[in-house]
């Protein structure tokens, strides 16, 4: 049997950072995915072959954000190995039905300038708006770099500049109270309390709802941020696609002596006298894991599909009826489409210009265009009589991502996983059939019509993923592609569960990491750096656990009394 | 000009019951009451004098629950003034569409037994969910009898059983934050946890959902009070309609020398050196208060309609702002149907018995029914293609208030407040029309008559009040019943805003009392009780303050030593 010290299952990007912080430290790993290409939701593919050669397309991920409040690409010098990220600006544009428009450009300056031609009030209220969440972002930070129920690491990872926005965020009583209750609303509320302009509220809302839930959900404030961190750090693309980050990913990996090996369906972790020790994949093949196993894949899928009940039960008697039962996934997922386009596309009822089309582009056309696209999922509905989108059109950035002249679309449109009334029917009995989810994505092009009426001759040839299909590529439940929903009480110390929300288990030696651990999904690499600070901080003896956190505390003290 | 210690702005059971406390502690008071009856949101009318007459309704609350976790009752000694409150049991009859039912009684393991005829499982279930949530309303009502910011007071309202009940509840830190992640949690996602069986999880959707917003709404897991009080400490009906609370309260005032004024509109609080001195009524006549002005109606009417901007800019410069855009009111409220029938309702499908109709009757097919209940008035759509409703037959349980023999129905119909669309038509602009009331309400009998079809022949005349009309009733904005939304972002500390969360406000001498401070909307009186510690605290030299506190410690400290 092959053994390595510390075998992952799935080589999504954060399992491959987390790999990348290990072999870096002196271990040897081996990755095992599934899919025939690593990189699992962070993929770039020739998905068309046959009907559109030379089209590259991502076929989830695709404007990084988050990796930038972190250390990984610095940490791991991933431009050695090719990675080159580029940035977006503009950042977001949203037409408006009444013929204004919303141009988010990476100055909040210039976004507040495009706010002005329309109201100078909403202008001036986005200023402040995006002055508040970029503080609370930056009290944010260390946080996300830490495990969550690491107090140390979270301290350490205070400068003087984070502290300064804590304390500007919670400061008084009575304003942590009200930063509390903040996070506590809804982004409908936050829109309604600073802005009056439908043009300006509607495409926010609709970035708040990219965490997946209705802009009226409470608790979901935050989702600010999806907008705050447009402006800074800014939002960017590896050259050559999502992708990308992924192979250089793998070339450190490989580089290092890591091992990465596909189409390899983990079937099995290995637990021997309550220590996990290894996996066996399809086939019957088994890999020896001498010091851990560190799951890439949800708590849900590790626990109830890989592992014995009775050694689960014998770890925590509790855990399976509280992965079953408490973790929540809505019903709410994304219908994808991919477009191979003779020419870009062209928003003539709003005065177009190419710069468009650099950025995130939103059809959100109300706060309530908006909701329906989410509330309707969760009773089971498509939201597709008039739908919301997000779209992308990335070879206008990087053009190598298209032949010469050409481009391609990538678009988001939430649907529901299961439909109501058809349970049982359709692929995974979600209801879902090649006919409904053509019929539905004809009907996002339609009303894409509306506002670039191009973009049915441009079509050359299209790729429809249905929730289903995608939930059966990624296999997390549901089709979540954030493995568990981003809610408030799946964040933080409590993602996936209290008990389990360090990157440990109860079982030795099984670790946790991917999108279904802190700080969650998106393009980050946190969670896979942060299992792998916990993973080092376990094999190391005491006495150098007490050194490093003094040192981690002194930094922070160090920068505080330097005043920097 | 009549001078009294205290006016009162609204004699609602809240402005009552806080009158009541001044009185006793020997201040005069005046209470000004814009309606030609007193009592609020808690009047019983002979609605239909000439269609109907001898039937009396409860125009809104209804059945009492938060009312018996406090000291109201008891304390003024209401029994003496004539109030009597009847127990319902059954507390809760749903019937569901494949001829099963959930029928609650007050007793928990007779609803057990009743759950259990279609699923030992969920019966099991609902035992653990209802002792969960009891322990969790015994370690926060202590919080309730409290103002939210009272430290002293709340720790003196724990004795040694609250003070075990808040520990198992909290405990360990993983048990902690396992509370926090479902504090932070929708109903939806608790039932889910709990439930399996569709004819249980939406009779508990329901209430959870009378909080007024959709199961899925995060951080309102806590609307499982709303069920779980029902058992315990009960859910009761003073005889003779809600009224006869308020006709008690009002028999005490007026007995220990308070004095109510009818048909008097406060259009103006007087601020003279940036205290609070008085009220002019319409008319022009003004009352002063040595003492103190309490407002009954929620701040954001006080502020933004009754006292000049100029005094509250000097006193807060961000108030106006603050409440006027920080405040959150959904646009969901209630049309109200009340009916005189001839005969009791039949649910002839269910195996009719007459104890079915002696609590609150749900028409709730299944979450979803709700869900939608809630999310179209979101978006301002009515939901009444398939209504959902809560109704009840208060002469089931108390035939005095209808003729011999004869019935009264109340209905309440979540709808919203404003309809998508029709902005600037019908009352206040709301859309609302008497024809377009009359044909939801036709819908909504409809649906009832599906499960008791002897409803379309014993309707001897009915009363419908759409959303536009009870707002301009009650006077709270959007026509909210509980004055503001009973979120969690709008509870306790947060009530109505952090900053004036103590009912003091920044107005020397103006209080807040009402739905709209904590704990917030429903017959409680504790926003009254503990508005009335607030004033006569301020009223006390220092050294009595720091007694009582000493005191109310030392018998917390007493009840824990002696351990019962």
């Amino acid at each position: 049997m092959q053994s390595y010290d510390v075998v992952i299952i799935g080589a999504g990007h954060n399992g491959l950072v987390c790999a990348a912080y290990l072999l870096k430290a002196g271990y040897s790993v081996l990755l095992l995915e599934k899919r025939s290409v690593p990189g699992g939701a962070a993929t770039t593919e020739e998905a068309l072959p046959k009907e559109a050669p030379g089209f590259k397309f991502n076929l989830c991920a695709i404007d990084h954000e988050f990796i930038h409040l972190g250390p990984v690409v610095q940490e791991l010098e991933l431009e050695k190995y090719g990675l080159e990220y580029l940035e977006c600006d503009p950042v977001v544009f949203c037409p408006h039905p009444d013929g204004k428009y919303f141009l988010g450009h990476k100055s909040l300056e210039q976004t507040c300038a495009e706010i002005a031609r329309y109201s100078d009030r909403d202008a001036v209220k986005y200023r402040e708006y995006t002055e508040f969440w970029q503080r609370a972002l930056g009290a944010m930070i260390p946080m996300f770099n830490a495990p969550p129920k690491s107090i140390i690491d979270i301290a350490g990872n205070y400068d003087i500049k984070k502290l300064k926005d804590l304390f500007a965020v919670i400061g008084s009583p009575a304003k942590t109270l009200d930063f509390i209750r903040t996070m506590l609303g809804s982004g409908e509320d936050a829109l309604n309390e600073w802005f009056d302009s439908e043009f300006l509220k509607a495409p926010l809302a609709r970035l708040y709802a990219e965490l997946g839930v209705p802009p009226s959900q409470k608790t979901n404030a935050v989702g600010a941020i999806m907008m705050a961190m447009r402006h800074n750090p800014g939002m960017a693309r590896p050259r050559g696609g999502t992708g990308a980050l992924v192979q250089a990913l793998v070339k450190l990996v490989k580089a290092k002596g890591g091992v990465v090996l596909t189409d390899q369906q983990v079937e099995k972790v290995l637990i021997d006298n309550g220590k996990a020790v290894g996996v066996r994949v399809a086939g019957g093949v088994e890999y020896r894991a001498n010091k851990g196993v560190i799951s890439n894949i949800d708590a849900k899928r590790v626990f109830l599909q890989l592992i014995d009940a009775s050694d689960v039960h014998s770890a925590d008697p509790n855990l399976r009826e509280r992965l079953d039962r408490r973790i929540v996934n809505n019903n709410e997922t994304i219908l994808k489409i991919d477009l191979a386009l003779d020419k870009p596309l062209n928003f003539e009822h709003h005065n177009h210009d190419d710069s468009y089309l650099i950025g995130s582009i939103l059809i959100a056309d109300s706060v309530t265009h908006v909701e329906q696209a989410h509330s309707k999922c969760t009773l089971g509905e498509i939201p597709d009589a008039d739908p919301s989108m997000y779209l992308v059109v990335p070879t206008m950035l990087d053009p190598s991502m298209a032949p010469q002249g050409k481009h391609t679309a990538w678009i988001e449109f939430f649907a529901p996983y299961q439909i109501a009334g058809a349970e049982g029917t359709g692929l995974k009995g979600t209801g879902w059939t090649d006919e409904l989810k053509n019929q539905v994505a004809d009907r996002v092009i339609d009303k894409l019509a509306d506002y670039s009426p191009n973009v049915k001759d441009a079509i050359i040839a299209r790729r429809v993923e249905s929730p289903a299909e995608l939930g059966e590529r990624l296999g997390a439940y549901k089709g979540n592609y954030y493995h568990i929903d981003m809610t408030l009480d799946q964040m933080i110390f409590f993602r996936p569960l209290p008990e389990i929300a360090n990157y440990k288990t109860p079982i030795e030696g099984l670790f946790l990491t991917g999108a279904g651990t802190h700080p969650g999904g998106s393009i980050s690499g946190m969670p896979g750096r942060n299992c792998a600070r916990i993973f080092l901080h376990e094999q190391q003896p005491i006495a150098q656990r007490f050194r490093d956190a003094r040192d981690s505390i002194k930094s922070t003290v160090g920068s505080v009394f330097k005043g920097q | 000009m009549q001078a009294y210690d205290v006016v009162i702005i609204g004699a609602g059971h809240n402005g009552l019951v806080c009158a009541a406390y001044l009185l006793k502690a020997g201040y005069s008071v005046l209470l000004l009451e814009k309606r030609s009856i007193p009592g609020g949101g808690s009047t019983t009318e002979e609605t239909m004098p000439q269609e109907a007459p001898g039937f009396k309704f409860n125009p809104c609350a209804i059945n009492h629950i938060f009312i018996h976790l406090g000291q109201v009752v008891e304390e003024l000694e209401l029994r003496k003034y004539g109030l009597e409150y009847l127990y319902c049991d059954p507390v809760v009859f749903c019937p569901h569409p494949d001829g099963k039912y959930f029928l609650a009684h007050r007793s928990v393991e007779k609803t057990c037994k009743e759950i259990a005829r279609f699923s030992d499982r969920d019966a099991e279930q609902y035992a653990k969910y209802v002792e969960y949530w009891q322990r969790f309303v015994n370690s926060i009502d202590a919080f309730f009898n409290s103002p939210p910011k009272s430290l002293v007071d709340i720790a003196g309202n724990y004795d040694f059983k609250k003070l075990q009940d808040l520990f198992s509840v909290i405990g360990g830190v993983d048990t902690t934050l396992d509370l926090l992640r479902t504090v932070l949690s929708s109903p939806l996602d608790n039932i889910n946890e709990y439930f399996d069986c569709e004819f249980v999880k939406a009779p508990l959707a329901r209430m959870s959902a009378e909080l007024s917003s959709p199961p899925s709404q995060k951080a309102m897991a806590f609307g499982a009070m709303m069920m779980v009080l029902r058992h315990n400490p009960g859910m009761a009906r003073p005889r003779g309609g809600s009224g006869g609370l308020v006709d008690a309260l009002v028999k005490l005032v007026t007995s220990i020398g308070g004095v109510i004024l009818t048909e008097q509109d406060v259009e103006q609080v007087i601020v003279d050196d940036g205290k609070a001195v008085g009220v002019r009524v319409a008319g022009g006549k003004e009352y002063r208060a040595n003492k103190g002005v309490i407002s009954n109606i929620d701040a954001k009417r006080l502020f933004l309609q009754l006292v000049d901007e100029k005094d509250i800019d000097s006193a807060d410069a961000n108030l106006r702002d603050r409440l006027d855009r920080r405040i959150v009111n959904n646009n969901e409220t209630i049309l109200k149907i009340d009916c005189a029938l001839s005969e009791p309702l039949k649910f002839e499908h269910h195996d009719h018995r007459d104890e079915y109709l002696m609590g609150s009757v749900l028409i709730a097919d299944s979450v979803n029914h709700v869900e939608k209940a809630h999310t179209d008035c979101t978006i301002g759509l009515i939901p009444d293609e398939d209504p959902s409703m809560y109704l009840v037959m208060p002469t089931a349980l108390d035939p005095s208030m209808a003729p011999e023999g004869k019935h009264t129905l109340w209905i309440e119909f979540f709808a919203p407040y404003q309809i998508a669309g029709a902005e600037g038509t019908g009352l206040k602009g709301t859309g609302w029309t008497d024809e377009l009331k009359n044909t939801v309400a036709d819908r909504v009998i409809d649906k009832l008559a599906q499960y008791s079809p002897n409803i379309n022949n014993s309707i001897i005349a009915r009363h419908v009040e759409s959303p536009a009309e009870l707002g301009e009733r009650l006077g709270s904005y959007k026509g909210n019943y509980y004055h503001i939304d009973m979120t969690l972002d709008q509870m306790l500390c947060f009530r109505p805003l952090p900053e004036i969360a103590n009912y003091k406000t920044p107005i020397d001498g103006l209080f807040l009392t009402g739905a709209g401070t904590h704990p917030g909307g429903s017959i409680s009186g504790l926003p009254g009780r503990n508005c009335a510690r607030v004033f006569l605290q301020e009223h006390k030299p220092i050294a009595q303050a720091l007694k009582d506190a000493r005191d109310t410690i030392t018998s917390t400290v007493k009840s824990v030593f002696k351990g019962d």
